[in-house]
Parts: C-alpha cells; sequence; structure tokens
C-alpha cells in the first residue's frame, strides 16, 4: 500500500503542476489588431476616419446605392427585366414605386450610413477629437452628411451622436423636426471652423453650405405645416456665399465634371474621390452596357447589359443639347480606335449591328431586349479594365449652388431675370448657338416639356412594336410649377443624385401632388389619391426593423 | 555459493503435459514459460508439452490468447494437465466510450459499434460509407459525384444554427479527418448518440461523436498479409433532358441555329473509373504487436478533369514491457492526396455542369474561323464548358500527418494511466492557372491568371488519463479521471497574379504577371490559434449484472469564449436495468436480453471561429482606404466586428431512454431510443441594432431550439437453414427540430429568420425559422395555377385569392410556409444472405415525408431564359399550358415536389473460394457491387438524395456535380 501511495503522490504532484501550466486560455492574435496586443497611437486614431469616408463610398457606389435610390425611382433611368437575361424584382419595384421593406436599395443606403455615423461617434467621444476643433467639425460636417440623406430618403431616423452606450441599448427615431434642427445646427456650429481651403475630397466650409441650402430648399416639402418663404431665403444665403466667396468657376465642358479623377476641376466643391486600385467602385459601365458595347470604349470587362433610359425623358432633349450625347449611349456603337461598326448576337435576332435604341418595350412585361434602350455613360469609360469603377463622384458642384439660387428666386418671385441667367450660363458651354441656350423666365417657370403618361408596349419580339399592344396614357407636363427649370434639372443632373428629390419638391398645383407619385412614365403610373404621401419616403428595410423592435416602421408600408 | 548452484542443478525436473480447454480441446500453440526465467516453451499441434524446470518450487506461467493465464506451482508433479478457461472479458463484446471501453451489456447511454465485418463494400469514399444505413439516427447523405465530395453527417437533428453539424470524429482518440484514414484499414465506427454519452466529450459532443478506429495487430499472432483490390466505373446516375439540336430548330429556344450538333454535357465527361489497393500486414510477437497499412487509390470522376489520387500509410506498434506493466504505443498516420483543380463542383456561374445543361446544342465547341473556343458574351454569365474544363490548370494538395503516442502504466493490476501525446499537421497547396483561354481571361483582358496558396492546421493535442476498477461480489466499480489540453493553429499564405506574356510558365513564376507592377496582384496570410482545457472524470457501477450507473463530469474551458465565461460544466449521468438478468425473468427463456436504459447528459459547442469575442481593429488594405490630405492613398483602421465578452459555449441537455431487447437465442435483436434535446444559448450572429452597432450581427448566445425523435433498430436472421442464411438489420429514425426562441432579454430581434438558398437572379429567401415553429419550412409563394397568358396564379394567404404573378408579390405579405425540407423518417435496411461460398448484401436507404425544391426545374423550366431549357419547358404547367416567355425565373411552389424515395444504396455479390487444402491462404473471396443502384422516386431531378445542409434544407442546387451510379469489381485475399 505504501507503494501505492508514493505513486499516487508523484502523480497528484505532477498533475498540479501540469494544471498550472495548462490552464492558460489567453487568445494569441496574430492577423488582426486588439485592444490586447497592440497600443493605438494618435496615428492610428486617425486612420480610422477613413471609415468615415469609406463608409461615404459604399453608400454611393455599394450595390444599389444611393446612385440607384435616386434615379431609378425616378422619370430618368431605369433597370428593366432584361429579357433573357434577368435583373430583379426589385428594380422593377423602385421603378413602378411598389416599394416595400425587403427591397436591398432600402438596406445599402441605410447600413453604410448608420456605419459612418457610428465611426464618427466613435472617434467624436475620443477626447483628442474632441479637443481638436478642426478635426471634430470635419467628423460632425461628415455626420450631418450622412443624416441629411437618411433623412431625405427615411425621414424617420434615429438620431445618435455618441457610441458610449448601455448593453442592449435600442435606439429610437427622432422626430423629423428634431432630425432638421439638429442637422442645421451641426452644419451652422462647424461650418467656420472647416475654414473655406479647398482639400480635395475632404469638407470645407461650401461644402457645409450646400448640405444647408439642401435642407432649406425642401424644408417646405417635407414639413408643409410650417412652410415658409424664409427657408428658401435661408437657402439663398447660403450658395450666394458659395457663388461669391467660394472661388469655384464652371468647367468649361460639360464633360469635365465626369472624367475619372476631378481633382482640380474649379467647379467640384464636394467630391467622393474613387480610384480603380484603391477605392473601385462605380459599377455603371457594367451595369448599363451590353457586353459587346464596352468596345466602343476600350473597355476590357463584359457589362452585364441592365439600366437603360426612359424613352420618354429622351424626347425631351434639345436636338443641339451636347449633354445628350455626353450622358447617353445611343444609336449604332463604333468601335473605339478603329472605328468600325459593332455587331452583336441579340436575342432571337441572331448577329446584328450594335444599336441601342430609344425604343423599349417595357419594364417586365415582357421587359426590355437586349438592344433596347440609351445607355447611361455620362460617367468616363476609361479604356482598359478600368471602365468607370475608379470614377470620382462630384457630389456638390457649383452649376447645383447655381440652380438652387435660381429656383429660390423663381420661388420667391424676385429676380427672375437672375435666375434665367444663371440657369443659361450653366447651359451655355452644353450648346454650340448661344441662342439654344439661352432660357427665360417664363421658359423656366412654364410648363414642363416631358410628356408624362404610361407607355408601354406588350408584344413579344425584339423588333415587334404591335400597335394594338401598346398600352398608353397622355398626360403632359404642362401643369407642373416651374416645369421649365424641373426639365433643366434633368439636363443637367441625371444620375447625380438628384431626380427623386426634384420630382418630389417640384409640383402641380392644380391636382396638389408632387410630380413624383402625381405623374406616370412609361410603366410607372400615377398614383390616383393625391393625398397619400407615404411614397414620398422610403420603408425602413425589414431587417434593421427586426434587429430593432424600437423602430417603427414609415406609414403605409 | 557453490553448494547452492550444485543444488539447484540437482534440483532439475523435466516436465511434461498437455493443455486442454474448458471444452476438453487439446490447444495448440501455448505459451508455458517458468516464470521469472526465459526459460519456455510453446504447445503442439497436440496440446503436448515437455519443459525442464529449476526445481519444485518452479511456477509453470501458462497464457493463450483468449484465456485466462494460469499458473502452476510444479511441485511433485511431472505430468501436469492445464485447463485453461475462456477470458470473458476478451470474448464479450466492448463498445468504445471515449477514453475507455464499456462491455456492451453494461451500456447506459444511446451507444452503437459497427465493427468491421459489419462494414459496406464497394466504392467506399471515407470512413462514413462504411456505416451508411447502419446506426439509426445517423444520417449520412451524399449529394455529388465528385471524386473528393464527403458524405454528409447529421446526428438526431440540428443542434446548432451557426453552421456546423458535423459530429465530432476521433481517429484513435485524436480529433481528425474522415478522408485521412484508409476504410480498409479501419477496425470499429463507435458512435456515441446521446448526451449522457457524449458528454465526456464536452463543447465538442453536442452533434455526438464518432469513435473511428484503426487496425492493430495481436499479440502471439502469425503474421498474415491481407490485400483489398477494387476497380470500378461510373456514370451519372440520371441525367436531366434538356432541348437538343432538334428542338432549337423547332423554335422551342431562344437560340438561333447555330447549325451544329453538339451534346455539350458528353463533350466535358466521360465513364469515371477508380482503382484502389489496399494492403495491410500484421502480426505479433510474445511481447509486441503491429499492423501496418499502405493503400493507393485513384479515380477519374465523371466529369473530366475532377480526380483524386490518394496515398495512405498507417503503421501501429504496440511494445508490452516489464511483464507486462508498461506499454508503448505509437501510431502514425501518413496521407497524401492530390487533385486537379477544377470548377465542377464550384456552386454559381462557373459550374461546368452548370453551362453544358444551358448552352445552344447547335453551337460549335471551336470557332470554324478563329479554331478558339465559340464563346458568346453577350449572354449573361454563359460560357464555353469544354474551355472551362481545359483551360483551368492545376493541382491541390494535401498532406496529413498524424502522430500518436500512447504510454500505458499498470503499477498494479487494474490501475492504469495513459499519457498520449499527439500531433496533427494538415497542409494543403493549392497552385490554378487560368490560360489566356479561359472565360476570365478573355473577358477581363487580362492573359491569364496564376495563384498559389498554402494553408496549414496544426493539431496538439496532451491526455492524461487515469482509470482503477475493481469489484467486491457483484459489485463493479471503475473509475477515470483525465486532463486534456488541445490547441490548433491555422495559417496560411497565398499569391495572386495575372496578365502574363505567355501561358507556358503555368503558376510556376508568379511574379512575371503584368498586374503586379500595376499594384493590383493579391497576396494575403493568416494566422489563428484555439485552445481547449480540460478535466473529467466518470464513475461506473455495475451490480450484479443487472443494474448498471454511469455519472460523468467535465470541466473544460475554451479560448473563443468570452473573457466573463471561460470554463463551463458538463455533467451526464445515466443507468441501466438487465430485466432479463433478474431472478423473475428466469422462467421467460425464450427472452435473452431486455434491458432498460436512460440518461441525461449536457453537452456544449464552441463557436466556430476563434476571437469572436474580442473588440478587433484591422487596417483593411483591401477595401478601406482614404484618401488623405497629401493625395496618398493609405489604409484605413477599421472595426473588425461588434464585441461580445459575453460569449459562451451552446448548452444542450439531452434526455435519452431506451430499451434493448434480444429474443430466441438472440435471433432477433432489437432497439429503441427515445430522446429529447434543448439547446440554449444557441451561437448565432444575430441581427443587432444598426445603429448603435457598426454591424449589423454579433456573434451571440441567444436562441433556443429543440430536437425530439425516435430511433429504432431490429435485427435478426430470419433464415437460417443448413447452407443458407439471411441476416437482416433495419434502422429507422424520426427527429423533429424545432427553434423555440430567436431573442433573450438583451437581444431582442423579430421570431423569425429568413434563409436564402436560390441563386441569381432570384432574390427570395427558400426557407424560414419562425420561433415556436418546425425548422426547415419551406417559405414563399404558393401556386395554384397558370393565367390564360401563362403566368403563374399565386394565392394571396389572407384572402384565399389567385392574384396573377408580378414581381409585386415579391414580398412577405403573399408568402406561405409551403412543405418542409426535412424528412419524417429515414430508414436504413441491411440485407445479407449467404449460400455456401456465396453472399449477397443489400443496403436500402430511404427517406420519407419531405419536399425538395428542385431548381433545376425553377431555373430552367421556364420560357423566358436565353438559355438551354429542360424538356419539360413546352410541357402544360397544371395541365392547363405552357409558361409564357414573361413568366420570369421565380420561387413558387410548383417546383417544391415530394422528395420520398427508396433506394438500393449497395448491392454486392462476393463469392468466397474454399481454400482449405492451401497453406498459405486463408481467403479469397472476389464480389461485385453496385452503387446508388436503383431509385425509387417521383422526384423529377436527378437524386433526390442530396447533401445534408442544416439550415435550408434539400433545396437542390443547379450547380451541382450529378451523382454517379458505380459498378466495382473486387478482391480480397489474406495470405498467411
Amino acid at each position: 500500500m505504501k507503494f501505492i501511495n508514493k505513486i499516487y503522490r508523484v502523480f497528484a504532484i505532477s498533475a498540479a503542476l501540469t494544471i498550472g501550466a495548462c490552464t492558460n486560455l489567453d487568445e494569441n492574435i496574430y492577423d488582426q489588431l486588439s485592444d490586447e496586443n497592440m497600443k493605438f497611437s494618435e496615428e492610428d486614431i486617425s486612420r480610422m476616419k477613413g471609415y468615415v469616408y469609406n463608409e461615404l463610398r459604399y453608400l454611393y457606389w455599394g450595390w444599389n446605392g444611393m446612385f440607384d435610390i435616386y434615379e431609378e425611382s425616378s422619370d430618368l433611368i431605369m433597370t428593366p427585366l432584361r429579357v433573357g437575361i434577368g435583373w430583379g424584382d426589385l428594380y422593377i419595384s423602385m421603378h413602378k414605386h411598389t416599394y416595400h421593406p425587403t427591397i436591398d436599395h432600402f438596406w445599402t443606403i441605410w447600413n453604410y450610413g448608420f456605419v459612418g455615423i457610428t465611426y464618427a461617434n466613435k472617434l467624436l467621444d475620443i477626447p483628442q477629437i474632441q479637443e481638436n476643433a478642426k478635426a471634430s467639425a470635419e467628423l460632425r460636417a461628415m455626420r450631418a452628411l450622412f443624416y441629411y440623406i437618411l433623412f431625405d430618403c427615411f425621414r424617420n431616423v434615429p438620431l445618435e451622436t455618441t457610441t458610449l452606450v448601455e448593453k442592449g441599448y435600442l435606439p429610437t427615431q427622432a422626430e423629423p423636426q428634431e432630425m432638421f434642427d439638429f442637422i442645421v445646427n451641426e452644419l451652422n456650429e462647424v461650418k467656420e471652423d472647416l475654414g473655406t481651403e479647398q482639400v480635395y475630397g475632404y469638407p470645407n466650409k461650401y461644402m457645409a453650405e450646400m448640405i444647408l441650402a439642401k435642407m432649406y430648399l425642401n424644408h417646405n416639402t417635407w414639413f408643409s405645416e410650417s412652410a415658409s418663404a424664409e427657408y428658401y431665403e435661408l437657402a439663398l444665403a447660403e450658395v450666394n456665399d458659395i457663388i461669391e466667396n467660394g472661388g469655384y468657376s464652371l468647367s468649361s465642358d460639360y464633360k469635365d465634371n465626369f472624367k475619372a479623377n476631378l481633382e482640380g476641376n474649379s467647379e467640384i466643391i464636394f467630391a467622393i474621390p474613387l480610384d480603380y486600385t484603391y477605392a473601385s467602385h462605380n459599377y455603371l459601365v457594367n451595369k448599363c452596357l451590353i457586353g459587346a458595347g464596352a468596345a466602343a470604349f476600350g473597355y476590357n470587362g463584359t457589362p452585364w447589359n441592365g439600366s437603360c433610359a426612359i424613352p420618354q425623358f429622351m424626347e425631351t432633349y434639345h436636338e443641339n443639347d451636347k449633354r445628350f450625347n455626353d450622358t447617353w449611349a445611343n444609336g449604332q456603337q463604333y468601335h473605339y480606335t478603329t472605328g468600325k461598326a459593332l455587331k452583336t448576337s441579340a436575342d432571337d435576332q441572331g448577329e446584328v449591328n450594335l444599336v441601342y435604341t430609344q425604343q423599349v418595350h417595357s419594364i417586365d412585361n415582357p421587359g426590355a431586349y437586349m438592344l433596347e434602350g440609351f445607355r447611361f455613360i455620362k460617367n468616363e469609360i476609361v479604356a482598359g479594365p478600368d471602365g468607370t469603377y475608379g470614377d470620382d463622384v462630384p457630389f456638390f458642384r457649383l452649376a447645383d449652388a447655381m440652380f438652387i439660387k435660381a429656383e429660390c428666386l423663381l420661388r420667391l418671385n424676385r429676380d427672375e431675370t437672375v435666375a434665367a441667367d444663371l440657369i443659361t450660363q450653366v447651359r451655355a458651354r452644353a450648346f454650340d448657338d448661344s441662342d439654344d441656350a439661352l432660357r427665360t423666365a417664363a421658359d423656366l417657370k412654364g410648363g414642363s416639356i416631358y410628356d408624362y403618361g404610361h407607355r408601354e408596349y406588350t408584344s413579344k419580339g425584339a423588333t415587334n412594336y404591335d400597335p394594338a399592344s401598346f398600352v398608353a396614357t397622355y398626360e403632359g407636363g404642362d401643369d407642373i410649377e416651374l416645369g421649365g427649370l424641373l426639365d433643366d434639372l434633368a439636363w443637367e443632373f441625371v444620375g447625380e443624385h438628384h431626380r427623386r428629390q426634384d420630382l418630389i419638391r417640384f409640383r402641380i398645383p392644380s391636382r396638389n401632388t408632387n410630380v413624383y407619385r402625381g405623374k406616370s412614365w412609361f410603366c410607372k403610373d400615377a398614383q390616383a389619391d393625391q393625398t397619400d404621401t407615404h411614397l414620398d419616403i422610403f420603408p425602413i428595410h425589414q431587417s434593421f426593423i427586426n434587429s430593432n423592435p424600437n423602430l417603427v416602421q414609415n406609414a403605409k408600408y | 555459493m557453490a553448494l547452492l548452484f550444485f543444488s539447484y542443478a540437482n534440483a532439475q525436473i523435466n516436465v511434461s503435459g498437455k493443455v486442454l480447454s474448458d471444452e476438453n480441446e487439446l490447444l495448440a500453440g501455448v505459451n508455458i514459460i517458468v516464470k521469472g526465467t526465459a526459460q519456455g516453451t510453446t504447445t503442439d499441434a497436440d496440446g503436448a508439452f515437455k519443459l525442464l524446470v529449476p526445481d519444485a518450487s518452479s511456477v509453470l506461467v501458462v497464457s493463450f490468447v483468449g484465456y485466462v493465464s494460469e499458473e502452476i506451482t510444479v511441485g511433485n508433479q511431472t505430468n501436469i494437465e492445464v485447463r485453461l478457461m475462456p477470458d470473458i472479458a476478451a470474448l464479450q463484446e466492448v463498445v468504445i466510450i471515449g477514453y475507455g471501453v464499456q462491455k456492451k451489456e453494461d451500456v447506459t447511454g444511446a451507444v452503437v459499434r459497427v465493427k468491421s465485418e459489419d462494414f459496406q463494400v464497394g466504392k467506399i469514399q471515407d470512413a462514413t460509407d462504411l456505416v451508411k444505413g447502419k446506426v439509426a439516427g445517423l444520417v449520412i447523405t451524399k449529394g455529388s459525384g465528385d471524386p473528393n465530395a464527403t458524405s454528409g453527417i447529421s446526428l438526431r437533428g440540428i443542434t446548432t444554427i451557426e453552421g456546423n453539424t458535423q459530429p465530432l470524429i476521433l481517429i484513435n482518440g485524436v480529433p481528425g479527418d474522415l478522408t485521412s484514414v484508409a476504410p480498409e484499414n479501419v477496425e470499429s465506427v463507435d458512435v456515441l448518440k446521446d448526451a449522457s454519452a457524449a458528454a465526456i466529450y464536452g463543447t465538442r459532443g453536442a452533434n455526438g461523436v464518432i469513435l473511428i478506429t484503426t487496425k492493430s495487430g495481436k499479440r502471439d499472432k502469425p503474421v498474415t498479409v491481407n490485400y483489398t483490390g477494387y476497380g470500378s466505373m461510373s456514370e451519372f446516375s440520371k441525367e436531366a433532358d434538356f432541348m437538343g439540336p432538334d428542338e432549337v430548330r423547332r423554335g422551342l429556344t431562344s437560340f438561333s441555329d447555330g447549325g451544329w450538333d453538339t451534346d455539350w454535357v458528353k463533350a466535358v465527361t466521360q465513364k469515371g473509373y477508380m482503382t484502389n489497393h489496399s494492403i495491410t500486414v500484421d502480426g505479433g510477437a510474445k511481447n509486441s504487436a503491429y499492423s501496418a497499412n499502405f493503400s493507393y487509390r485513384y479515380e477519374e470522376g465523371t466529369i473530366k478533369r475532377s480526380d483524386n489520387e490518394q496515398y495512405r500509410i498507417q503503421f501501429n506498434l504496440d511494445q508490452y514491457l516489464f511483464n507486462d506493466i508498461v506499454k508503448l504505443n505509437m501510431n502514425v498516420l501518413r496521407e497524401y492526396r492530390v487533385n486537379a483543380i477544377n470548377t465542377a463542383s464550384a456552386d454559381g456561374l462557373s459550374n461546368i455542369y452548370r453551362q453544358a445543361t444551358i448552352r445552344n446544342p447547335t453551337s460549335p465547341v471551336y470557332d470554324e474561323v478563329t479554331g478558339k473556343y465559340d464563346e458568346d458574351f453577350n449572354r449573361f454569365q454563359y460560357y464555353n464548358p469544354v474551355s472551362m474544363v481545359n483551360e483551368l490548370i492545376g493541382d491541390r494538395e494535401m498532406g496529413t500527418m498524424n502522430l500518436i503516442g500512447n504510454i500505458t502504466v499498470e503499477p498494479i493490476s487494474r490501475w492504469r494511466t495513459n499519457l498520449m501525446l499527439s500531433q496533427n499537421l494538415y497542409t494543403e497547396t493549392r497552385s490554378s492557372y487560368a490560360t489566356s483561354n479561359y472565360y476570365t481571361s478573355v473577358t477581363s483582358g487580362f492573359p491569364g491568371s496564376a495563384n498559389k496558396g498554402y494553408s496549414g492546421v496544426n493539431q496538439k493535442s496532451l491526455e492524461l488519463t487515469s482509470t482503477y476498477d475493481f469489484s467486491i461480489d457483484a459489485h463493479r466499480v471503475s473509475f477515470l479521471a483525465g486532463y486534456s489540453y488541445f490547441y490548433v493553429l491555422n495559417d496560411g499564405f497565398s499569391a495572386g497574379n495575372a496578365d502574363f506574356p505567355t501561358d507556358s510558365y503555368l503558376y510556376n513564376n508568379i511574379g512575371l504577371g503584368g498586374r503586379l507592377k500595376e499594384g493590383l496582384a493579391g497576396m494575403g496570410s493568416f494566422k489563428n490559434d484555439a485552445t481547449l482545457i480540460s478535466f473529467f472524470g466518470r464513475l461506473q457501477y455495475d451490480f450484479g449484472d443487472r443494474f448498471n450507473l454511469l455519472g460523468s463530469l467535465r470541466r473544460e474551458g475554451s479560448s473563443k469564449f468570452g473573457s466573463n465565461h471561460q470554463w463551463g460544466l458538463f455533467p451526464a449521468v445515466s443507468a441501466g436495468w438487465t430485466i432479463s438478468n433478474e431472478n423473475f425473468m428466469k422462467s421467460a427463456g425464450w427472452i435473452d436480453n431486455l434491458k432498460l436504459r436512460a440518461g441525461y447528459g449536457v453537452t456544449g459547442r464552441t463557436p466556430n471561429d476563434s476571437y469572436m469575442s474580442l473588440t478587433l481593429f484591422n487596417y483593411d488594405a483591401a477595401s478601406g482606404n482614404f484618401l488623405n490630405e497629401q493625395g496618398n492613398w493609405v489604409p484605413g483602421l477599421a472595426v473588425s466586428q461588434n464585441p461580445n465578452p459575453d460569449l459562451k459555449w451552446e448548452t444542450t441537455a439531452e434526455v435519452n431512454v431506451g430499451v434493448d431487447v434480444g429474443f430466441l437465442n438472440n435471433r432477433v435483436f432489437g432497439s429503441l431510443d427515445v430522446y429529447s434535446r434543448e439547446t440554449n444559448d444557441l451561437i448565432y450572429a444575430y441581427n443587432v441594432p444598426l445603429p448603435p452597432n457598426i454591424f449589423p450581427t454579433t456573434m451571440a448566445n441567444v436562441g433556443s431550439m429543440s430536437n425530439k425523435g425516435y430511433e429504432i433498430m431490429v435485427g435478426g436472421i430470419p433464415v437460417s437453414r443448413g447452407d443458407f442464411e439471411w441476416k437482416s438489420s433495419l434502422t429507422l429514425s424520426h427527429n423533429t427540430s424545432k427553434l423555440i426562441k430567436l431573442s433573450n432579454g438583451e437581444y431582442e430581434t423579430a421570431d423569425y429568420l429568413d434563409l436564402y438558398s436560390i441563386g441569381d437572379p432570384v432574390s427570395a429567401p427558400s426557407h424560414r425559422w419562425q420561433e415556436g415553429k418546425e425548422m426547415g419550412s419551406f417559405w414563399g409563394l404558393k401556386s395554384v395555377g397558370v393565367t390564360e397568358d401563362g403566368v403563374f396564379l399565386i394565392e394571396d394567404p389572407a384572402t384565399g385569392q389567385a392574384l396573377p404573378y408580378s414581381t409585386a408579390l415579391n414580398s412577405d405579405m403573399y408568402r406561405q410556409i409551403l412543405g418542409n425540407g426535412l424528412p419524417d423518417l429515414v430508414l436504413g435496411w441491411t440485407n445479407s444472405f449467404r449460400y455456401k461460398g456465396f453472399d449477397l448484401n443489400m443496403l436500402i436507404t430511404g427517406q420519407f415525408g419531405f419536399q425538395i425544391l428542385n431548381q433545376q426545374r425553377l431555373f430552367y423550366e421556364n420560357n423566358s431564359i436565353q438559355y438551354n431549357r429542360l424538356k419539360s419547358a413546352a410541357d402544360p404547367v397544371y395541365g392547363q399550358r405552357p409558361l409564357a416567355s414573361t413568366q420570369a425565373q421565380a420561387f413558387v411552389s410548383y417546383y417544391l415536389e415530394d422528395g420520398d424515395y427508396v433506394k438500393f444504396d449497395n448491392v454486392t455479390l462476393g463469392y468466397n473460394f474454399g481454400v482449405g487444402n492451401i497453406n498459405w491462404l486463408s481467403k479469397l473471396r472476389l464480389y461485385g457491387s453496385a452503387q446508388n443502384f436503383l431509385i425509387l422516386s417521383d422526384y423529377k431531378g436527378l437524386d433526390p438524395e442530396l447533401t445534408y445542409n442544416f439550415a435550408t434544407p434539400n433545396s437542390d442546387s443547379r450547380d451541382k456535380y450529378p451523382t454517379i451510379r458505380s459498378f466495382t469489381l473486387g478482391l480480397n485475399v489474406t495470405f498467411k
């Protein structure tokens, strides 16, 4: 027994030693960083700022991002069901305004918007940032920009300004007025600290003023009960400062504003820089062109054949407006170096000339055939692999400030010729003949020349437009207040996150509704009940509602 | 001294005698040694021996395999008759229960052992194929014909929602990969099904435990050499019926006639074949035993350039020292495997079979003029499959090196202490090159792209266990105490480049590609680790062969848990009552075995990945860049995840009640197990509010779910008459998985989760998990007919009205539960017939009471597409009319089919030659076998047996490697 006892003792001692050495469960971290394995330097903290800007790029060009949400719900651009190719239901819903909470467009903008806000909040929680006026002004301005976009899209959004919250904290939505005041106050507080220096890709005082101008310009649309002409005065003051003191000037060529690299462009107030290697996002070249159409631009990739122009909008362009060809690939396409007419096999037609047609059958019944619709090519398509992927986003440009000024003056019924001159100035570079560029106050205040109405061919076959299958209503644009200005906004700012906001702001006084809801275009029908305004804002994506029971879905979704 | 020597020499005695068994058989080859000396002999063929022993006090030790050793003091005997009694413990069947064995009669949990003689034969892919259909509740399915595909395994339903439902697989006690061990070298497979048995494995036991034991030699056994070889041919078990050139010419597709007749599927497929050779040598001397196996296999799949070449070598050595006080064991397993790189099993547009089925059968493989692959990139995601097969070059080399060493010390009888040390290294090298003719090169404009990558998993473990058992009268007691340390380190490196001036270098000169100079080449590396430490103990108590009690406790910690919860406790207790051994049952002589078992246990599960609980940051050079004020792009610092310091293990508590029966001299036997398990603190990336979180999900312990079911096994020998014998064994299992909660106080989310399994362009969920409902439910639009235009009519669940399909219906308002993908009943039925030298074995499997979403029909039985279509696209829908060309691909209930099937999974006919007179041969067997031989099912897709997917079960993908039917001829020879 003694022997056994001895053995047990030896065993117990060695086990105890083993246990002491081998109960260590610390994690070894090799390819990540954590509070545990590194000390954060000031530089590390400033590098986190990169994510505020990163999220803005994703918000804009993440799949179904800001470009799509503003254009695909408008009367300018659509992504139809391409016969035999697909594209999804969500694009059809965006066109027909049959919004519901599971459309991905509503996920992208909310997700990246709030991630950007949270990064900004995280940094603003750090004392050394708080003590640095310039750094905190920059972050607060960027945060205000995110809130402005979210507010415009969803109106009822949580207002979060810190990440120091309790475990299990569930935000609630802020009242629209509270959010409006927050954005406006924040920008007013920081704009002087931002300074007037133009640092490419970063906010300055004039960027803050552009957001303020947009907030004021749209105030009466967002808050019809407290509508007041005073807000146009406020907007006017902001843009006047930009125009008079900003040091910006219109670029000589319209196309210059959509070059891949916009650095040094005097018209740009705020840009989101992209880069093919470092920040490759803009997928328009692939989303718009047909595969063989890439050769017209020397682009190496194989585009997916999706989005195109709404045919009725194409009719509105002035025949000499150079912006038409700058914006739309139309008709026969030619090889970018040899000039040879391009061919492609399409639908049931076999091999045919690659000719984009203005006419499109339908959004989904039967949809669009492969060559139907003019393609949006306003953003530079760089030859080689780049395409549009590295194109900087001209987020705010001087022409926009000038348009805001003109619109405010027209809505305030004063200095109408100044207003018309501003529009004419912007148009001048688009026309060889200055007479064609000229817009009078009467033009701008008159109706829209957009031939609104439902237009759809339900007949099948790529070239078969059977008149018997034509579904059409004729509504025109005469009854639109400042309809001429609305047309000019389309020609100048198509594809620049403008149109949805403009269509909601411009009204049809006789029917007490806005153009967005009150007009039909292509396969989207005018809403009969003008008192139902729920479509003016989007639903909050279901996944955010599901993960936060405090969020209340926007009315009627 | 001299005197002593003299007397010693003088006392030498000549002893002779014989050794008999308890049944008076003369035993040959019995060892007889004089205790404490090297003197000894063995009995001859007549069981007789002769030996000179030192003196009358000499003790003879008589030992023989399978018998209890005897010690006899010589005394004044010169003729000794020794009668050896069989060693009951050795003959009795045992099962492996983790860190030890248990007599089969003593088992109290749901534990099943399948021994090598009961294994499947034929074309065996990995060790799970050996036991398919033989263990009730262990569902093994295979939905792919890829030579590298492994079977999907699930045990007793779904226990987790994070993603890994595979049981813990231990090879000789060490976690390992099923494909690393040669099926021919497996001795037994033991399955710990319920938590009372699996709880000894703590946080790794929640999905059950499969213990694979490989062959080892036996002491005092002459050398045997066994050769197993087979060859097999395979073909697709069924081919999808797509439109051919005639149908294209008749205008049934959107293709124009290209003037050719191309069978695209034929162009990328071939007869599959496989050859497999395995040699096992084993034997043993007095104090040692060894077993060695070498296996080689080569398989070419039915899709061209999908192959698998595999070498495996395993060596096991046992050495006994100091009168068996110390036993040393070494086990070395080396596996090397190489596959061609291909996209035959890829998910998505690069899937070869997908591109072959959808391609225009009137278009040529090669362009007539240029001689290049005929391509038509204007059709979306439409690529020449022959180019995909030929122009992607490369291989994947995998190596496993598994070293195990055991030192067992038994200083006093029945107290055994074992130290196991093991190291398991897995390495994988992947090299691939897409030539300038590969479709991605053509579409991207970069001639050639190369990738090379390495990854490794290095596992180390130490286990110290000590057992002691004793018996007093009718009481038997056994203790186990142990400590286990398990460490795993993963790392890897990869590089990619493109734009090569020539295709000749392949991936062997990767720096040359132009993309590197442009700053667009890819490079990456990673490294992470995890540690699992545990202390455990087990107590077994048996009384009078009637009552059995087993209790175990494991305290375990994992580095993957959050700092607030690093250690967990996993208890288990189970009991058994063998009624048939009670006195009052003596009268019921026809009952051989009647035993009740009941057990309760708690098992856990750790998160799949390391570091999930921490606040992590990362310089993300892939997407997180910003422009700094100097105009340079520098990486931004990202937050990597929402931290959760409360992250802990998932807990599964299970009650298992079972009964084992045996009648008529055990000619009929069976068992029934009923279980109920509840899993709490389910680990999942839960939706969290955004804001205030940066990520929309956090890895957390929130939900709970339950699994309830039963398992039946019935076996028997229905006929045994003369030369003919029929053995049969049936397993049935039923399981219901139910989601109980997805929220708790801290994490409040919606009461459902939508799961997606249907690819582009259908952007709708296929399944929904709903609190309080069964898992596996299909969730979508219910079609009830077609309109006059040929558009689906969809039932509005609110009003019951039929609405014509439009994209506006693609919202939750119109969706409803359409069926369920989890089968109600799973069947495995093994029959073996023996007549003289012939034997016929049949494995029949089946699943019943479930639906399959036939995605092939969803995508290709459609007239809107620009791809080739199934011939059935021209058939009327609901007996009314074919679908209109405006009916886009959509998930509607029309594509849900009943999946019930019965399958002749394996049929093998063998013949054992009589080898009685040949003294160097002990066995010669020839067999022919057919796998996936016959499927009885109404399912219109290729094969109703799909690879198990717990989240979106039985969604039959359009992008697949179709299953195969194969025929095997094999030979099994044992030399002595």
